[in-house]
């Protein structure tokens, strides 16, 4: 059912490659966990607002958001990675990311429970992710850094929000059958 | 120094085929007399052929090269236009095309058929050298461009006859080259003026090398309203002839009290040639000073006239006594700027007496010219040219401004209520009333700038029905009318393929063959009127053809036959007609290249309905057939009724609501012991509950048998659901554009209170709830035998 997840692995890494050796990622936090994505994909952050749920998604696809015009779909991530739910407060936040969709490059919203810090990480410490089995799939995961004694989780952006029922692709009459 | 031209290649390439377009169109409403037509296809193959020049399209040019000869031929030399010859140059556009297209990269063109082509017009540009000698000796009386007089004296009562003679000037004007002078001695003082009846009269002079008859002809219907006498002169005795008179004039200041103005003797003076007067006020005395009843101004008239010093002179007459005249004779016309000095130098009160009266005067002369201009400017409409791109990101903007507006308009309305604010409040809400309404107007602007004439579809259908018509041996005549309707341009695109299986459809089906319609007592030739005009919120385009109509027995048989219909189904004759909508359908006895292949009126139904229209047809044996497909004005704004569902807001095109109803429990009735059916109006539809099959939270506490019955692809369905709330107009937002296209969802729109709501896609949801069915009667079948 899922896409082309090599295209994306391929300009993902090619990302990487064409660094000079830094890159500053923006961290983040869930359940005590702290995850990074790459700053150049974050758009803009905005506080929790209530969103317009869309009929028969995924519980961690919470609904669809009205971004200065552009509908864009919001995801709970503690939902995704499968941790306890928490009521939102007003520190929950929605980090607004650009996500490459093969074609075409989608605005998506990613509800987080604070935001962090930024960091400018030398691409040599980051580590691989360890095969570990956990609710966020390996494939996810660019890699792990450690930073003043904690463990930070890189997120690949795009590997994350094209998976599943968020993938371009994905038909409604596929949908249809499988319910 | 070069000059890099790949910039201009696109531009180029968009005015080549415009003029392709200009060209194949004039072809096709081409007759004889139509110099103009064949001018502005002139221009538009000269234009391509300069521009493929430039552009180094050589094959281009070479080809449109031959085309422009003949084209010139027929412009000037008086070739003869044949409906043969109008056939090749059609191919010929068509061969142009193809060379443009493959230039861009496309597909090659069929090097074959434009060889063959270019023979054609080879032998055809032959021929024509060939008469050329023999038309010169043979025509060259008729040829030769002679100086025709006209004198048309109207009667008084022509106007109301209905007769115009600017119309027959521009008539005239496509003869040759007019001069007319407009001779205005019978107007009465304006006290007398019957603004019905008609005191001009015109002495034209045209140069042309039609014959007589062709002159009379124009004038054929208002013979017996007019004195008309046309005559050949030698030569206009013009400019050699004509002299310059000048008169200095200055008048007594007791000229007035004898009764005289100068004004009469000026409109004498207009009358004989070329009039200029420059006035000079110098002795105008202080305004305290002012007499009103003397006269202080005197005039330098300059004249340009064939008439002679003495009539001249005459027109002084009765202000001899009371005037110094001076009159001064030159031979030669004027150098052309004397004019232009003179309207300068026009101040105070001369202006204001004389303009109105030129004007007047000149008017009737002058709209000789503009009729002429409108018909120039019908074909070539002032407008630039603007990436869509642009337009869309102005109307999203414009979109959102709605939005904002909405949503400052909320605030307002509970900062109204809000008793602490007090008088502001007021200001506030006013100020918002007119943002309300400006943005509306901007917003409907907008809208137009993306709003096209429907002609840009209706121009294929003259050069398809030609094609199609000779093909099957048809007589058919096509009529346009309201081309001017303008809509939307992703509707219009859209709209193209539609149009021309429907118009194929009543050329191939509807109309019949000559000998079959005089057998029937209809004339040979079968009529095809494409009609399009503003209905409410939408466009209505209609297909009329006056041929056999639907043959309402033969669709029945081949509906039972195809199971599409029980022999028990009483049907009326309406609804069986609808039924060559439903896929696979088809009544043609052979399948033509044309139409007859069973794909067809689905695929219309299906196309109209997903731009969030609707089509159905009307028929009578004998008669005719009309198909009336109605079309929203824009795909960006639709009016929705907002409902909720599991306290959520929806929204449903308001566009397939047929009606909302509260149902009692009695009429749903159930199948398998689940509710699924209504029975509506003698029939039974299906009811789908709209919470089930969005999987969203049912709240038992709300029972309310609220339907919405809603309509498409000719099949009703009943949506239940928990409230109505108001109706609005919404911009409709994609949902792909950053998720991805939802069952049953056609979109999302954001409303007053900038929270999304989403847009209910009829079509989809019955699609779904067919799903679900299915799923269903599986899970129960599966129970049932095990």
């Amino acid at each position: 059912m899922n896409s082309e997840p090599q295209t994306v692995e391929t300009s993902s890494s090619n990302h990487g490659l064409a660094n000079s050796g830094q890159r500053q990622y923006l961290s983040f936090l869930l359940d005590d966990e702290e995850y990074g994505v790459d700053i150049l994909r974050v758009q803009e952050l905005r506080g929790w607002t209530p969103v317009t749920r869309v009929p028969d998604m995924p519980s961690y696809l919470r609904g669809v958001l009205n971004l200065r015009g552009a509908i864009i779909p919001v995801v709970d991530l503690r939902c995704k990675f499968g941790l306890k739910e928490v009521a939102y407060g007003p520190t929950t936040v929605v980090i607004v990311v650009k996500v490459d969709s093969g074609k075409s490059e989608r605005v998506m919203g990613i509800i987080v429970d604070a935001v962090a810090e930024t960091y400018t990480l030398d691409l040599e410490t980051i580590q691989p992710a360890p095969k570990v089995g956990s609710a966020i799939n390996a494939r996810f995961i660019t890699g792990l850094v450690a930073q003043s004694e904690r463990m930070i989780v890189l997120l690949d952006i795009d590997e994350l929000m094209n998976s599943d029922e968020l993938a371009v692709d994905f038909h409604g009459e596929e949908t249809a059958e499988t319910h | 120094m070069s000059v890099d031209l790949s910039q201009f290649v696109a531009a180029f390439l968009e005015e080549s085929y415009e003029g392709l377009d200009i060209m194949e169109s004039s072809l096709l409403e081409l007759d004889s007399t139509d110099i103009e037509t064949i001018n502005s296809i002139f221009r538009a193959a000269h234009s391509i052929k300069g521009g493929a020049g430039t552009f180094g399209l050589d094959e281009v040019a070479n080809f449109t090269h031959i085309v422009e000869t003949i084209l010139d031929a027929l412009r000037s030399d008086g070739m003869e236009i044949t409906p043969d010859l109008v056939n090749l140059l059609l191919e010929s556009v068509d061969c142009i095309r193809a060379l443009f297209a493959s230039s861009q990269g496309g597909e090659p063109a069929d090097q074959a058929v434009i060889d063959d082509v270019h023979q054609r017009l080879l032998a055809v540009m032959g021929q024509e050298a060939g008469n050329e000698t023999q038309n010169t000796t043979t025509n060259a009386k008729d040829s030769a461009e002679k100086l025709w007089e006209i004198q048309f004296i109207p009667n008084a009562n022509m106007l109301v006859q209905g007769h115009r003679p600017e119309a027959m000037f521009s008539a005239l004007s496509d003869l040759g080259v007019i001069e007319a002078k407009l001779l205005t001695s019978k107007v009465p003082p304006i006290n007398e003026l019957e603004p019905e009846s008609c005191y001009l009269s015109w002495a034209l002079h045209l140069r042309s090398s039609h014959n007589q008859d062709e002159i009379e002809e124009i004038f054929e219907w208002v013979v017996d309203d007019c004195d008309l006498s046309i005559r050949p002169v030698s030569e206009l005795p013009r400019s050699s002839e004509s002299k310059r008179i000048s008169v200095e004039f200055k008048p007594d200041p007791e000229l007035l009290h004898t009764g005289n103005d100068p004004y009469f003797i000026f409109d004498a003076l207009k009358q004989l040639g070329q009039f200029n007067s420059i006035l000079n006020a110098t002795k105008l005395p202080k305004l305290e000073a002012l007499d009103p009843e003397k006269l202080f101004l005197s005039w330098t008239l300059e004249l340009e006239t064939q008439a002679p010093e003495s009539e001249v002179r005459e027109l002084f007459d009765w202000v001899e006594t009371s005037a110094e005249l001076n009159f001064t004779v030159t031979g030669d016309a004027p150098a052309g700027d004397a004019k232009v000095t003179e309207s300068a130098q026009q101040p105070s009160p001369e202006t204001a007496a004389a303009k109105p009266a030129t004007a007047a005067v000149a008017r009737p002369a002058k709209s000789a010219a503009p009729v002429a201009k409108t018909k120039a400017a019908s074909t070539e409409t002032s407008s630039i040219r603007v990436e869509t791109n642009k337009i869309d990101a102005l109307i999203n903007r414009v979109g959102e401004l709605v939005i904002t507006q909405a949503m400052l308009g909320q605030v307002g309305a509970e900062l109204a209520d809000d008793e602490r604010v007090g008088p502001l409040a007021e200001r506030l809400q006013e100020g918002l009333t007119q943002l309300e309404r400006n943005t509306r107007d901007l917003q409907q602007d907008v809208m137009r700038v993306r709003m096209l004439p429907i002609s840009f579809v209706f121009n294929r259908f003259p050069r398809l029905v030609h094609d199609v018509s000779s093909k099957l041996g048809k007589k058919v005549e096509l009529k346009l009318s309201g081309e001017q309707t303008e809509i939307d341009k992703t509707v219009m695109e859209k709209l193209g393929d539609p149009m021309v299986h429907l118009v194929r459809n009543s050329l191939d089906h509807g109309l019949e063959a000559p000998d079959e319609r005089r057998a029937a007592g209809k004339s040979e030739t079968g009529t095809l009127l494409l009609k399009a005009f503003h209905q409410g919120g939408n466009v209505i385009i209609e297909i009329i053809d006056d041929g056999r109509g639907l043959n309402t027995e033969k669709i029945r048989s081949k509906a039972l036959a195809s199971g599409l219909i029980t022999e028990e189904q009483n049907l009326a004759d309406e609804d069986i007609h609808d039924l060559i909508f439903q896929p696979g359908f088809s009544t043609a006895d052979q399948v033509s290249d044309l139409s007859g292949r069973g794909v067809g009126m689905d695929v219309v139904r299906r196309n109209i309905e997903s731009l969030g229209g609707n089509v159905s047809v009307k028929s009578k044996a004998g008669v005719g057939a009309t198909i009336t497909v109605a079309l929203p004005l824009t795909l960006a704004i639709m009016d929705g009724q907002l409902v909720r569902l599991g306290g959520d807001t929806y929204i449903i095109p308001l566009v397939s609501i047929v009606e909302t109803i509260q149902a009692s429990e009695k009429t749903m009735s159930s199948i398998g012991g689940e509710r699924r059916l209504l029975h509506y109006r003698d029939e039974y539809i299906a009811l789908i509950d709209l919470k089930t099959l969005f999987n969203l939270p049912v709240d038992h506490s709300v029972q309310s048998n609220l339907l919405a019955i809603v309509e498409h692809g000719g099949s009703k369905l009943a949506l239940k659901v928990e409230e109505l709330l108001g109706q609005q107009q919404v911009v409709i937002k994609s949902l792909e554009v950053n998720f991805k296209r939802v069952e049953g969802l056609s979109g999302a729109t954001i409303l007053g209170d900038g929270s999304v709501a989403l847009i209910l896609d009829i079509a989809g949801i019955d699609k779904r709830s067919h799903n679900q069915q299915l799923v269903a009667d599986e899970i129960f079948s599966s129970l049932s035998t095990h």
